[in-house]
């Protein structure tokens, strides 16, 4: 948890004037007592617990045992595009959760971790350059090893490196669990390098993979298979595109990616 | 998958075992050490003594006995023992007993405890004999009431489930409001569920859900797998889904969203099942068993297989968690418990105050601590189920016809080792079989041989070999093919496409013009496969055989037989065509415009129409019909014919034209073609004729006027190859004095233009021209005498016709007047100029200014000069700027030649190589062939540097300059091989075979003077010499300078 500590540390360090208003959390203390439905926000050692109706209460930190957060309405939306695949609007949503959650990194029940899960690969997928950038920038190990080396690669490709150390590093990252996150970028990249290098076969076999071993983070899919779609063109075989292009309009209809295939292939 | 009975209450041995030793409970030493600690701690702080089932395994074991009575509660733990001993205690101050009554107290007491010690060790027998004894010898009080849950429990144990049922009831009659109510008649349920009373156990539990206490979820998934067992599915499913709670809490509410997940899948409710199993894996972190949650999704899965819901299952199977990362998930959740349990023992050194609190928490932890090390036993037991899945998932993505997938699949398992052979081979046929649907060719080349290599005599073997012969085809490897199908059947062992096969075996040997062997392997199809589904091709190629062999003696009767036996078959039109050409050669032509005409009425609009009337055509021109002839030549070329009969009927049509002297017709010919071909290859040389046919027909600045017209309307076009051509056209047009033509008139054998063959009418080559009181004198009128013709001026007669200055003047028109001038004063005769108008090309302009056919000519010439650098950028640009030009084999042959001349005799090969592979070298093949056996022989490869020499030497086309250069060459092969005699013998047949090329003679004069002095010969070395300085045509050569110096030496 030292790592998280130390990234909230540096978000807080981060944040100047008021503190964002919570909605009503719950809040269970260390001596068993429950306080329901409170805003909260944080002092320096203390945490102020809000009543819809009655008077702020002070809790030390240190006495704090958990924190369960109501899941907002952000939240909720960039669970549902996170199942639809749809990058841009887990960004958006997401996005909108940050100034508050980055506050309770260090505490019991934090969901920075699976809003960072929902984030770093619609990020990695369809991310702004700046965007990227700024997660790069500030990220500071969670301790969740996928999501750790996932965001490393991501720095290592904004870092401009050679595109043989990426290619050894990207080959390396899918040598584990194909399951993770880091293996499904991996083999996004990977296939988005061999479709620079025109061997189109490799670029299907890696952007396949993501479908096939790393079913869970759909936002990576609908590019995986927008790059399916080009290698086949590019192949000469756009007959071969037709599974691919089915599935982007089947499964993420309301993808960019869904509306751009059908054009390379006409 | 266990029962569903099994699944609830698991097996009575292993509760039993679970629930009679703390030892068992305890996962490690260190555990107990930790355990013992929290003991003496509690002790000292005075709390109980033993931290029995009523402290820290309480939950455990209540987990542990699932549905079991809570007999072991109350016979192993202090719980039970602390009641009677209570009980005894309680008794004496209230009714004042005597001695006897205490001595009694403690007897019973101890009989007690020694009836527990017996269950505990699983002594039922025993325990009961002494509990009854107890009752037997008056044992009254509070705690009989365990000893009658006792002994059912006892009873239940031993499978006496009779005799546990009277003692639970006796039970539930004597203490109503009992505390162990519920345990009982859960226990009656159950037992009567095990003599087989399973409405009646359904009707218990259904009562006993409503009762106050009762544990409902537990009653609801008891009676629902009941209600399964009797087939009451959608009774047991109503029953389910209220009380599935999302949040997944208990133990029970997971049992219960997955046996609902599973009846709603075999009930059709797809949608809802996955909402559960979502669920499930919704909270896979803290189910108490992954591996059950996986077996569902792995059984919705195949559910939905056999639905053919194919894309559900992928989602189903999708979810299934990898064995690895349901380990690490169980080792992170028992690491977790661990920490939590190490912190509450440490926060009691500062609050001391909290054990019985700890205590209580702990005591939680620890039951989930160790279910979850028994989950992780089961986990690290469990046969890897990767195989299993993978497989499925692949059998799901063929059916989806997703093959790529079905690859990447089978590859990475392969990668991984674990499958055993005969999965490997399984794998790597689908894999193969998915490359072949996908018609990746190079793929599937990899994977044949990656199966051959490792299934040399594997069960696919027939398919595989099948595949590789088609591969062997697509490759045009026809004699590969031939080879493999031959041995496939002949060995028997083309397996299930041994039809297919044989077919194929047919048609390779067809296409290898291997008649004999062809005609063989038809009949013996026809034979085996009367009722195949290329029966009917078989007897067409069969007769096809026949006519191409050239015998139609027995083509003829063979292609009747097929249009009698199949008179609209798919091949008739070209079966009545054949006959008809069958005739021809015959030399029957009235029987062939029979045949025409006749298959013109019954195919007319067939695609073989245009052949069907060249050879009418053709059968015309055989009884000198040449009218006739050429309308049928000039109705096909109305057709869309292929390139090649285009070519054919347009050249005849014209040569008809031309012999009946009607140029008008010739004219109207090639309009006609070019207006409607514009794209033809022929296109060029129908300008040409047609420009020469308005020169005959008396119109000869018409002519030239139309070929200027041409050119203008293309020279500024820089990707206009043609345009060169029609230069070279031109010129040639202007080099000749023109001479007044009479009207024609049709005149029967007239001579014919342009050659007879229709390569020499299709690519006129242009004939040097007289010079220009030759062509004068050559060029006598026919018909009336012209006067006297006056002074004729090529040059000013191109001017007309060409101005760079009328075209735009931009550097390329300059360019490429500039070449047509060099192109006109090569044609009469003036060499030198026409080098000096070339070398003004690659002087004066950029590369970037020239087309592809002036960088290619001049890049050559500079070459020639030696001017290195500059040939070498017009080569590049010629590459980069014309990449898909047919003139590129100039560049690759150019390249290749400097560096040669440089030494690189690799680089040389790699540019030798790409010409003939890349570009297909066409016009450059004889120099690109002869550079690479240079560039071998440079790296000392003789053998193959020989083999090239001699196919060079050996080509007929090729006969000339390069072929005295391949003797030497051979001759130079030999030399370094050491034989002497026989380099000799290749130097001596370039210098007298070979007089005309100085160069390669002078080189082999020297070479045999050496061959003679290696074979001491000294007298001949010299003779040698000498023959060569008398040589004149040698005179200037450097070759000549060292024979004079090697002589003055030997004097």
């Amino acid at each position: 948890m030292k790592t998280v500590a130390k990234a909230a540390l540096v978000w807080l360090g981060l944040m100047v004037g008021g503190f964002p208003a919570a909605q009503a959390e719950d809040l269970l203390l260390k001596d068993g007592n429950l306080i329901r439905g409170v805003g909260i926000r944080r002092e320096g050692q203390f945490l102020f617990a809000k009543p819809e109706a009655g008077q702020e209460q002070i809790v030390p930190l240190a006495n704090v045992a958990r924190i369960t957060f109501r899941e907002s309405q952000g939240l909720r939306d960039a669970r549902l595009a996170f199942k639809d695949g749809e990058s841009r609007s887990i960004i958006s949503n997401t996005g909108s959760e940050l100034t508050y959650h980055r506050f309770w990194v260090d505490m019991p029940g934090s969901v920075w971790l699976p809003i960072m899960e929902l984030r770093v690969p619609a990020l990695a997928a369809a991310g702004r350059p700046d965007d990227v950038a700024e997660l790069i920038r500030e990220w500071v190990a969670t301790g969740n090893p996928d999501l750790d080396t996932a965001v490393a690669l991501m720095k290592l490709k904004e870092s401009k490196a050679p595109k043989e150390e990426l290619m050894k590093a990207y080959t390396a990252a899918t040598a584990g669990n194909p399951s993770t996150l880091t293996a499904a970028i991996a083999w996004l990249e990977l296939g988005n390098l061999a479709l620079e290098a025109r061997d189109w076969a490799a670029a299907i076999r890696n952007f396949v993979s993501v479908q096939v071993f790393a079913p869970k983070w759909r936002p990576l899919h609908p590019s995986a298979m927008l790059g399916c779609v080009k290698a086949c063109v590019g192949n000469e075989q756009p007959d071969h595109a037709v599974p691919f292009l089915e599935d982007l309009k089947n499964e993420f209809p309301k993808s960019s990616q869904s509306r751009i295939a059908p054009t390379l292939v006409r | 998958m266990s029962s569903p009975q099994e699944r609830l209450f698991g097996p009575l041995d292993s509760r039993l075992n679970v629930g009679s030793g703390a030892a068992l409970l305890i996962p490690n030493p260190r555990d107990r050490v930790e355990l013992e600690a929290l003991e003496a701690r509690a002790k000292a702080a005075g709390g109980p003594a033993r931290l029995g089932v009523s402290g820290l395994f309480g939950r455990s074991l209540r987990r542990a006995l699932k549905g079991l009575p809570l007999t072991v509660l109350v016979a192993v733990g202090g719980v039970g023992l602390g009641l009677w001993s209570a009980t005894a205690a309680a008794q004496a101050p209230a009714q004042a007993p005597a001695a006897k009554e205490e001595d009694m107290g403690a007897v019973f007491g101890a009989m007690y405890k020694k009836a527990m010690e017996s269950f505990a060790k699983g002594e039922f027998k025993e325990c009961i004999e002494g509990l009854k004894e107890m009752i037997a010898k008056g044992a009254e009080g509070p705690g009989l009431e365990s000893v009658r849950f006792t002994i059912g429990s006892a009873l239940f144990n031993q499978k006496d489930y009779k005799g546990a049922k009277e003692a639970f009831e006796l039970y539930l009659k004597e203490y109503p409001a009992g505390t162990k109510v519920l345990e009982a008649s859960t226990a009656v349920g159950q037992c009567m569920m095990n003599l087989g009373d399973k409405a009646g156990a359904l009707k218990s539990f259904a009562e006993l859900a409503q009762k106050p206490g009762a544990n409902k979820e537990r009653m609801v998934l008891v009676q629902a797998n009941l209600l399964t067992e009797l087939k009451k599915k959608e009774e047991a499913i109503a029953l389910l889904r209220p009380t599935v709670n999302a949040l997944l809490p208990t133990d029970e509410s997971v049992q219960i969203a997955a046996l609902l997940a599973e009846l709603e899948v075999e009930a059709g409710n797809v949608e809802n099942s996955f909402k559960l199993l979502d669920l499930l894996y919704g909270r896979f972190d803290v189910v108490e068993n992954p591996l059950q949650v996986n077996a569902l999704a792995f059984k919705i899965g195949d559910a939905l297989r056999l639905k053919k819901e194919f894309k559900l299952a992928v989602r189903a199977y999708n979810l299934v968690q990898r064995k690895e990362d349901v380990l690490l998930l169980q080792r992170e959740k028992l690491l977790r418990l661990k920490a939590r349990y190490d912190a509450n023992i440490a926060s009691l050194s500062k609050n001391p105050e909290r054990l019985a609190e700890v205590q209580k928490i702990n005591s939680d932890i620890k039951a989930l601590f160790d279910d979850g090390t028994r989950v992780l036993g089961e986990v690290e037991q469990a046969e890897d189920y990767a195989i299993p899945l993978r497989t499925r998932q692949a059998a799901v993505y063929l059916e989806l016809k997703r093959h790529w997938n079905v690859i990447v699949l089978f590859e990475a398992l392969l990668k991984s080792g674990n499958p055993k052979p005969e999965e490997r081979e399984n794998m790597e046929f689908t894999i193969l079989m998915s490359h072949a649907e996908l018609k990746n060719s190079k793929e599937l080349d990899q994977s044949i041989d990656r199966y051959l290599k490792e299934f040399p005599a594997g069960k696919y073997l027939p398919q595989v070999n099948y595949f590789k012969g088609t591969q062997l085809m697509s490759a045009h490897d026809l004699e590969g093919a031939e080879t493999l199908f031959g041995t496939a059947i002949k060995n028997k062992t083309a397996g299930e496409n041994h039809e297919t096969i044989l077919f194929l075996l047919g048609n390779i040997r067809y296409e290898l013009q291997l008649w004999d062997k062809a005609l063989e392997t038809y009949d013996e199809y026809r034979k085996q496969y009367p009722k195949g589904e290329s029966f009917e091709e078989a007897l067409y190629r069969k007769s096809l055989c026949y006519f191409f062999k050239g015998d139609f003696e027995k083509a003829l009767p063979s292609l009747s037989d097929y249009v009698k036996e199949h008179p609209d078959g798919q091949f008739a039109p070209d079966a009545g065509f054949r006959i008809a050409a069958c005739y021809m050669a015959a030399e029957r032509p009235k029987e062939v415009i029979q045949r025409c005409l006749e298959w013109e009425k019954s195919f007319g609009f067939h695609k073989l129409m245009p052949e069907v009337l060249s050879l009418l055509g053709d059968a015309y021109v055989a009884i000198d019909k040449r009218a006739e002839a050429a309308d049928a030549y000039f109705r096909a070329l109305q057709l869309n014919a292929s390139d090649e009969v285009l070519n054919y009927v347009l050249f005849e049509a014209n040569k008809q034209y031309q012999k009946l002297g009607q140029w008008d017709k010739s004219v109207e010919l090639f309009k006609n073609f070019i207006e409607r071909n514009p794209k033809h290859p022929a296109v060029v040389a129908s300008m040409y004729w047609l420009a020469r046919a308005l020169v005959k027909e008396g119109k000869p600045e018409e002519g030239k006027a139309f070929l200027s017209e041409k050119i203008y309307s293309f020279i500024n076009d820089r990707a206009s190859d043609a345009v060169e051509q029609l230069l070279t056209q031109l010129a040639q047009m202007c080099s000749k004095k023109p001479r007044p033509v009479p009207v024609a008139k049709p005149v029967e054998g007239a001579k014919v233009e342009g050659g007879t063959s229709v390569a020499s009418a299709a690519a006129p080559a242009p004939a040097p021209a007289p010079a220009e009181g030759a062509a004068a004198a050559a060029s006598t009128p026919e018909g009336t005498p012209a006067p006297a013709p006056p002074p004729f001026d090529p040059d000013a007669e191109l001017a007309k016709y060409l101005s760079a200055k009328k075209a735009g003047g931009t550097p390329l028109v300059n360019a490429r007047v500039l070449f047509a001038r060099s192109e006109l004063a090569r044609m009469t005769r003036r060499p030198k100029e026409a080098d000096e108008l070339v070398d003004r090309i690659g002087a004066e302009f950029a590369p970037r200014d020239l087309g592809a056919a002036l960088l290619a000519r001049t890049g050559d010439r500079l070459l020639e000069l030696k001017n290195i650098a500059k040939a070498e950028a017009i080569y590049r640009e010629l590459m980069a700027a014309f990449p898909k030009s047919e003139l590129l084999d100039y560049a690759y042959n150019g390249l290749g030649q400097m560096a040669l001349q440089k030494g690189d005799a690799e680089g040389a090969l790699k540019w030798f190589n790409e010409a003939i592979e890349k570009v297909g070298a066409d016009v450059k093949l004889r120099d690109v062939t002869l550079g690479k056996g240079r560039a071998l022989l440079q790296l000392g490869k003789l053998d193959d540097a020989k083999a090239i020499f001699e196919q060079v030497a050996a080509t007929k086309e090729w006969r000339g300059p390069v072929t005295a250069d391949a003797m030497y060459l051979l001759g130079e092969v030999a030399f370094q091989k050491k034989d002497f005699q026989l380099a000799l013998q290749f130097f001596q047949k370039v210098v007298l075979a070979y007089q005309r090329y100085p160069q390669p003679v002078a080189k082999s004069y020297l070479r045999a003077a050496d061959c003679y002095e290696k074979l001491g010969d000294a007298e001949n070395a010299k003779a040698q010499l000498r023959e060569m300085v008398s040589k004149e045509k040698l005179a200037g050569l450097a070759e000549l300078e060292q024979a004079k110096t090697r002589l003055e030496g030997a004097q």
